[in-house]
């Protein structure tokens, strides 16, 4: 791993409808400067967030690769790559580490923390579900108090939650060998997207004391996460649903007969015929024609589809909220709910969220980004790979401590070499 | 303790087959307190394994001319009931008795009836460990075993029944032939040990016979037998790794897919509490949720410093996996409401059951369902609840 910093950070997601490729470069005060973007549809080598044409797949993110590289102008910087997993294999479990106090004055230590923390992340996975990614929840002292930093508090037992995604090491792996193959070498780390989605549209926002509800809508799955904390530091839950827009068009198909690639069709402009999410009094009013065949026409109601269209998003999110209700979540969101995904601009479909989880829901933006055409920073659908790339760079500073500017480094080294030599001296 | 504890284990080979898996287990030193002996027609087989287990009952010599019983289960049970005498003689006073033969032939079929009636009578717990021959051994054989698991089943509960075809699966296929039947008469003896070192072994958690044979009662289809040994810091791990490695079990996916399971750790008396807790949650989190588990620990001086891991997994016949074949029965389409409608209702006042309409899922008939809560997802949200739709023209 090299220590220099990457001239670029990239972020790949191979989503259902489409790959996309984003690169960037951080400016030193945090703000991302977005240099190439390439979107390449998949028309089917994806299915419900999973790879199903390795091939196909393949050649699809090479373009979207060289793409990236020539609308920017840059290299993709082989070393500093990060993708996003999704799919069905996905689960997520809150491990618990404890330690007792052991200082006489029973006040916390920083390395009592440590202890605790470490134990947590030591949950022990089947070596076919490896671990994903780790978050720290929170602390919990004497089994009540819950706190953000224990350190200096006093009680008698220190428990500290982390929250880990793990997944099928195959599915995982398949990722991991396509972009390895495409790039040169595999990615440098992998993320759960809603957790990406989350960084991307939270950064520099005052700190999400309250908790939010990130909801990200795809083609094939959707992925929720409940985070806090500055730039969505805590993850609270996370969790995915594979059901999505490929479900919404499936629905159609079946419901009125109409072929499956009309459906997505329609889908996606919903907004012409003025249509939404939710069933309208007037629906019933207007008329949808679609022409099949030479002789063959057929008049949908709108009412119908927007009826169809809320039965499922309905139940998706009900899933969604009896799961953050039986996991004890749903308090901690006071902010609201935040939507992103390629399916979040269908009309309405806040209102609907709105409902179904009665808390204020807006479309997500991401936040400090420059570069980059007004289309892009305004679809929904580029917050995910956005975002893997602050995820990239949060990555890298975990892993390798600040460097200091080159002056100081300079003086510091001077410094130590003139009190070797004054110890060599004493000699 | 209410029962006096046991005492002797007896563990008897039945025919060629059985004989030679009992002779494998007289190689292994750590079943120092149990009695061994073989039984067959064939005078030839006793005689070879003389050396390894002293202790031989031949069976009826005159039916067969002291000579096998060449697939003739009648003539295995006639001379096994000429022999019957020997046969009580050797289970006197036995609490616990483990019966090893291979169906689809004569003597091993034959005699394991003999004995099944006898122990009954003697009213010894007894468990029978019986292998089905490999399919390449003849269809004739293989029915023939078929038919006499049937008859044995009729006597008595605790049998389990091991086909040699597991193996299949896990041995490469350039493996030597002779080399596949040395295999399946070294994991029975490595199973049967440590199954019989049970009633020797302190129980921490006891698991014990007739936890056993409650299991074996609702008559498992066949079961998959594994053992891992294991010593060294993470003893308990490399056991365990050993034990999904086990031919007749060949990797966890036999776990995730077996509806019983009787797993037993037995190790030295540092034993610690640590080791067996995460020795066990580890290994219960690869079965699903649905399967029956009973967990045992022992501690047994004679290990020294190993961990043994025994496991037997039973699969019940026809489960194909309980979750993905629940189609939702309400996905029958309905267009509009109306007389279509108010017909099924009213059916279904009369009749019991309904045909299940084949569910369609368009897009997604070949991916892999989402299922949640054992409803798929995939069926589309307004069938699933029944809505009533207005199709226009």
């Amino acid at each position: 791993m090299s220590k220099r910093h990457p001239q670029t950070y990239t972020g790949i997601e191979i989503g259902t409808a489409s790959i996309k490729v984003v690169v960037g470069q951080f400016q030193p005060d945090g703000i991302l400067n977005l240099c190439g973007v390439a979107e390449e549809a998949t028309n089917g080598s994806v299915v419900k967030g999973e790879i199903v044409d390795a091939k196909k797949a393949m050649e699809q993110l090479i373009v979207a690769m060289r793409r990236a590289e020539q609308t920017g102008d840059v290299q993709i910087d082989t070393d500093a790559i990060y993708l996003a997993v999704t799919g069905g294999h996905l689960h997520s479990v809150n491990s618990i580490g404890t330690v007792v106090v052991s200082n006489a004055d029973r006040r916390i230590t920083q390395a009592d923390r440590e202890n605790a923390e470490t134990q947590a992340w030591n949950y022990h996975f089947r070596p076919d579900q490896p671990p994903v990614n780790f978050f720290n929840r929170l602390f919990r002292v004497d089994g009540i108090r819950e706190v953000d930093n224990p350190v200096g508090l006093v009680g008698a037992k220190l428990e500290a939650e982390v929250h880990i995604v793990y997944g099928d090491r195959n599915r995982l792996d398949t990722g991991c060998k396509l972009v390895e193959e495409a790039a040169g070498q595999p990615p440098s780390a992998q993320v759960f997207s809603p957790i990406a989605a989350g960084m991307a549209t939270f950064f520099q926002k005052e700190a999400i004391g309250k908790g939010v509800l990130v909801l990200d809508i795809g083609a094939g799955v959707t992925e929720y996460a409940v985070l806090q904390g500055g730039g969505g530091d805590l993850c609270f839950h996370t969790g995915q649903i594979t059901v999505g827009g490929d479900h919404l068009a499936n629905d159609l198909s079946l419901g009125l007969h109409l072929p499956f690639s009309r459906c997505r069709e329609l889908v996606e402009r919903l907004a012409e015929w003025n249509g939404t999410v939710m069933m309208t009094q007037d629906g019933r009013n207007r008329l949808i024609e679609i022409t099949l065949g030479i002789n063959d026409r057929r008049s949908i109601y709108v009412s119908t589809v927007e009826q169809i269209l809320e039965a499922r998003l309905k139940e998706l999110f009900e899933l969604i909220r009896d799961d953050l209700r039986q996991q004890g979540v749903l308090e901690r969101i006071g902010h609201g709910v935040t939507l992103c995904g390629g399916l979040a601009r269908l009309p309405r479909l806040e209102d609907l969220v709105k409902n179904v989880f009665e808390m204020p829901a807006e479309i997500g933006r991401v936040q400090g980004v420059s570069g980059g055409s007004a289309e892009i920073l305004n679809a929904p659908r580029f917050i995910t790979p956005i975002g893997l790339l602050r995820f990239g760079k949060k990555h890298r500073e975990e892993r390798q401590p600040q460097r200091m500017p080159l002056w100081s480094q300079i003086k510091a080294d001077v410094g130590k070499l003139r009190s070797a030599l004054s110890d060599a001296m004493k000699w | 303790m209410p029962y006096p504890p046991i005492q002797r284990v007896a563990i008897l080979g039945l025919g060629s087959a059985g004989a030679h898996i009992v002779a494998e287990l007289a190689a292994d030193d750590l079943l120092a307190g149990a009695d061994l002996a073989v039984a067959d027609t064939d005078l030839g087989t006793l005689k070879a394994l003389a050396d390894s287990v002293p202790v031989q009952i031949p069976l009826g010599g005159d039916w067969t001319r002291q000579e096998s019983c060449g697939g003739n289960a009648t003539l295995g049970e006639k001379a096994a009931g000429a022999a019957s005498d020997d046969l009580r003689q050797f289970f006197e006073g036995a609490s616990l008795a483990i019966v090893a033969c291979g169906l689809g032939k004569g003597t091993g079929a034959g005699a394991a009836r003999v004995v099944a009636r006898i122990t009954r009578q003697m009213d010894i717990t007894t468990l029978f460990v019986v292998t089905l021959p490999f399919t390449h051994e003849g269809n004739w054989r293989c029915h023939q075993a078929k038919r006499d698991l049937e008859l044995l089943r009729t006597l008595t509960d605790a049998v389990m029944a091991i086909p040699n075809d597991l193996l299949f699966t896990t041995l490469p296929a350039n493996t030597p032939a002779l080399r596949g039947f040395e295999v399946v008469n070294s994991i029975l003896a490595e199973a049967i040990s440590g199954l019989a070192r049970l009633p020797s072994a302190t129980g921490i958690l006891s698991v014990d016979f007739a936890d056993l044979r409650g299991l074996l009662k609702e008559r498992p289809g066949y079961c998959h037998l594994g053992v891992g040994r294991g010593n060294g810091a993470e003893r308990w791990k490399a056991a365990l790794e050993e034990f999904m490695r086990s031919p007749m079990i060949g990797g966890p996916e036999t776990l995730t897919k077996a509806d019983a399971a009787i797993i037993t750790l037995v190790g030295a008396t540092d034993l610690t509490v640590g080791e067996m807790q995460t020795c066990m949650t580890s290994l219960q989190q690869y079965f699903p949720s649905h399967t029956k588990l009973l967990v045992g620990t022992y501690t047994d001086p004679r290990c020294q410093d190993e961990v043994f891991l025994t496991g037997v997994l039973c699969r019940f016949q026809g489960t194909d996996g309980g979750a993905v074949r629940e189609t939702a029965a309400a996905a029958t389409s309905k267009t509009g409401a109306g007389k279509a409608g108010k017909a099924a209702l009213a059916s279904t006042a009369v009749q019991g059951e309904l045909p299940l309409h084949e569910p369609a899922l368009g897009y997604f008939s070949k991916a892999i369902p989402t299922i949640c809560r054992g409803v798929n997802f995939d069926l589309p949200t307004c069938h699933r609840l029944g809505l009533a739709l207005d199709l226009g023209q």
